[in-house]
């Protein structure tokens, strides 16, 4: 009897005592040649995450192929998922289509009603534990034909409304602090993580609004967050620095050329 | 620019038919037909609208939409830009000059536009 009652106390408290680590990015904005000095920081997790602008970069004017290349190199790395960032609108609706259709991760726009495959939600199974992951975005986004930004609270409320039962909640959030802090303010349930990207801030600790940590990892690949979980919330967190080896990738020169064959005339 | 087919009414209405990555348009207005092939389509936009032959290549810097507009003789900078998820300003600048206010719902806008000194009222649905 005492033996029975031992090993259920034991069981129990292993149910009780999961662990659940979380590394991410944010803003990766297509550094390409930052990528190799990220991924030994990503791989020591359970779930890698990133909080937008990952494809596209209008300082380096960075094209189709380099979008191409970080969504692949984000597959190859292991990316449970991200979310929809601003710079990711500014692709146009067709290649993000096309980009989207082949990621093997999901892409999450709880906020977005539009006619391309992102997802409201997902539940992604990791040490037994059911985790629930909503992705929001919001300022400086272009809308395109046809598309519907909605009030990431609103969107927030009604998916959460509707989702199978979970474990654990983590949002990934795309938009200014201060605009996350409010939306954290004001989350109707209980969230575990708040990842929030868009302001390239580094959080050396993280930001706490309604019993919420939110963290962002800066951004162009500088830095890489760490977050583990537990049944009490959030057990440790850090930023990884990552030393700056490559260099940052150049301007090309073509659109120059033809801004400037514009400018001239075709004839 | 994206593709999609719109219907769009006001002085001269016009309606907008996606063909894949070429648009047809249609309209009261110079000229009845026209023809666009999408030949970029992100991040870098280019398009080739006939007749008259009119090339057009642009990229959005942040949340604006910007394009080098040229035809034969003339040369238009279009640019539009997202004030909020409903609201935006756009225009054009060169040899044709106009400035609008474009509200958005869902799939509907309504629109303002400044053109010749005249001001006309625009209305639209993409589908």
């Amino acid at each position: 009897m005492v033996w029975r009652l031992l090993l259920t106390f034991l069981f129990a408290a292993q149910a009780l005592a999961w662990e659940i680590t979380v590394t991410f990015t944010t803003d990766l904005h297509a550094v390409l040649p930052r990528f190799p000095d990220l991924t030994p920081f990503l791989k020591q997790a359970d779930l890698i995450l990133d909080g937008g602008d990952a494809w596209e970069d209008p300082r380096i004017l960075s094209d189709e192929a380099s979008a191409w290349a970080t969504m692949q190199w984000m597959a190859k790395v292991g990316y449970s998922a991200m979310v929809l960032g601003n710079h990711e609108t500014y692709l146009g609706p067709y290649l993000l289509g096309k980009l989207l259709r082949e990621a093997p991760f999901p892409v999450l726009a709880t906020n977005l009603r539009a006619e391309i495959p992102v997802k409201p939600y997902v539940i992604l199974e990791v040490n037994g534990l059911r985790v629930l992951i909503l992705g929001v975005f919001w300022d400086l986004a272009v809308v395109w034909p046809g598309w519907e930004l909605v009030d990431p609270l609103l969107a927030i409320t009604e998916v959460l409304s509707r989702v199978p039962k979970y474990d654990l909640f983590i949002l990934l959030g795309h938009m200014d602090t201060a605009r996350a802090k409010e939306l954290a303010a004001k989350l109707p349930v209980k969230c575990d993580l708040f990842i929030l990207g868009h302001d390239h801030k580094m959080y050396e600790e993280p930001v706490w609004v309604n019993g919420i940590p939110i963290v962002q990892a800066g951004s162009r690949g500088k830095a890489v967050g760490y977050a583990k979980l537990g049944p009490s919330g959030l057990l440790e967190y850090k930023l990884w620095r990552v030393p700056e080896l490559a260099p940052s990738p150049s301007l090309p020169l073509w659109p120059l050329a033809v801004a400037i064959l514009f400018l001239l005339g075709l004839r | 620019m994206s593709g999609a087919g719109a219907i769009v009414v006001g002085p001269a209405p016009w309606a907008v038919l996606p063909l894949g990555p070429i648009q047809l348009f249609l309209g009261y207005c110079e000229p009845p037909f026209l023809l666009r092939v999408q030949i970029l389509r992100g991040p870098w936009f280019a398009w080739l609208d006939l007749p008259p032959p009119r090339i057009a290549f642009g990229r959005s810097p942040g949340h604006a939409l910007v394009a080098l507009v040229r035809e034969w003789q003339t040369l238009n900078l279009a640019w539009e830009i997202m004030g909020s998820p409903w609201l935006s300003l756009y225009g054009s600048l060169g040899c044709d000059n106009a400035l609008g206010l474009r509200f958005r719902w869902k799939q509907w806008w309504f629109s303002g536009l400044i053109r010749e000194g005249g001001l006309s009222l625009w209305f639209g649905v993409y589908f």
